[in-house]
């Protein structure tokens, strides 16, 4: 029988406790407000996205596919995603989930425009 | 779509490789008129859209950090997208992000109710922007010509 190297098994509970635990956790969303993801928006959630502890990237699909680092202002300026683009949200780290939620929310909320 | 291109909404002309200004609302003044001086903008609004430039800034910076600074703005009178680049060797006070001083300023001016075209303007400048070695020699461009040659080797994804 092969012995499990010590160090390397751990109980379920301390995966989920352990505060540096990776989670990784992704959502689809569309952009709703007239205008789109221009720079306004793209700074209110730049600044969101950099009050979680989860590396956080945002991906469009489509004919013009686009990747950026959420935290990245610069980043997420090249996205051009106007009015109805679909947007793939992915998050990574122990607050993943909170993360997700909270940025969908602020895309749904129109970034408080039209 | 077929992708905008940098010369696309670029006016050369306006191209101002050594600014004058030594501060943002200077440098924003010096760049529309510049675009008003080569034709692109009705000298007529050039009040009222530096005055859109500078509230948009008191909403928040545009300097987005590393050294450049997207001004824009909306207007009415404007039919058809138009940027312009200034470069100051010394260095202005955006208020950026990084609380850099900002050297390279792309000025975009838009028409009303054209996001789209907004949109594709920002990904295209910002596309450039990101890359480190389009800031370099854009800062480094001491000649409109030099300037224009960047933007025709960015056009072409070189």
């Amino acid at each position: 029988m092969k012995r499990i190297p010590a160090g390397r098994f751990f109980h379920p509970s301390a995966i989920i406790l352990h505060p540096y635990c990776v989670m990784a956790v992704s959502k689809q969303v569309t952009i709703q407000n007239k205008l789109g993801f221009h720079a306004r928006p793209v700074m209110q959630f730049v600044d969101l996205a950099n009050q979680f502890q989860s590396e956080i990237h945002v991906s469009k699909g489509g004919e013009e596919p686009a990747d950026a680092d959420g935290k990245s202002v610069m980043q997420m300026l090249t996205l051009a995603a106007t009015m109805g683009t679909e947007l793939r949200l992915d998050a990574d780290g122990p607050d993943a989930e909170t993360a997700v939620a909270k940025l969908s929310e602020l895309i749904d909320g129109k970034f408080g425009e039209e | 779509m077929p992708s905008m291109k940098l010369k696309d909404f670029i006016v050369q002309d306006a191209v101002i490789p050594e600014l004058q200004a030594k501060d943002r609302n200077s440098a924003l003044r010096e760049l529309v008129e510049s675009l008003a001086a080569s034709g692109a903008v009705d000298q007529s609004v050039v009040e009222e859209i530096v005055a859109a430039l500078i509230k948009r800034e008191q909403n928040g910076s545009t300097g987005f950090g590393k050294g450049v600074a997207v001004p824009h703005a909306k207007h009415p009178k404007i039919t058809k997208m138009v940027g312009t680049i200034g470069r100051s060797a010394d260095g202005i006070d955006f208020a950026a992000l990084d609380h850099q001083p900002v050297y390279c300023i792309v000025l975009l001016l838009s028409p009303e109710n054209q996001p789209q075209q907004h949109l594709q303007a920002m990904n295209i400048v910002f596309s450039n922007l990101q890359k480190d070695i389009f800031r370099r020699f854009l800062r480094q461009s001491q000649s409109k010509e030099a300037i224009a040659d960047l933007i025709d080797e960015a056009d072409q994804g070189k």
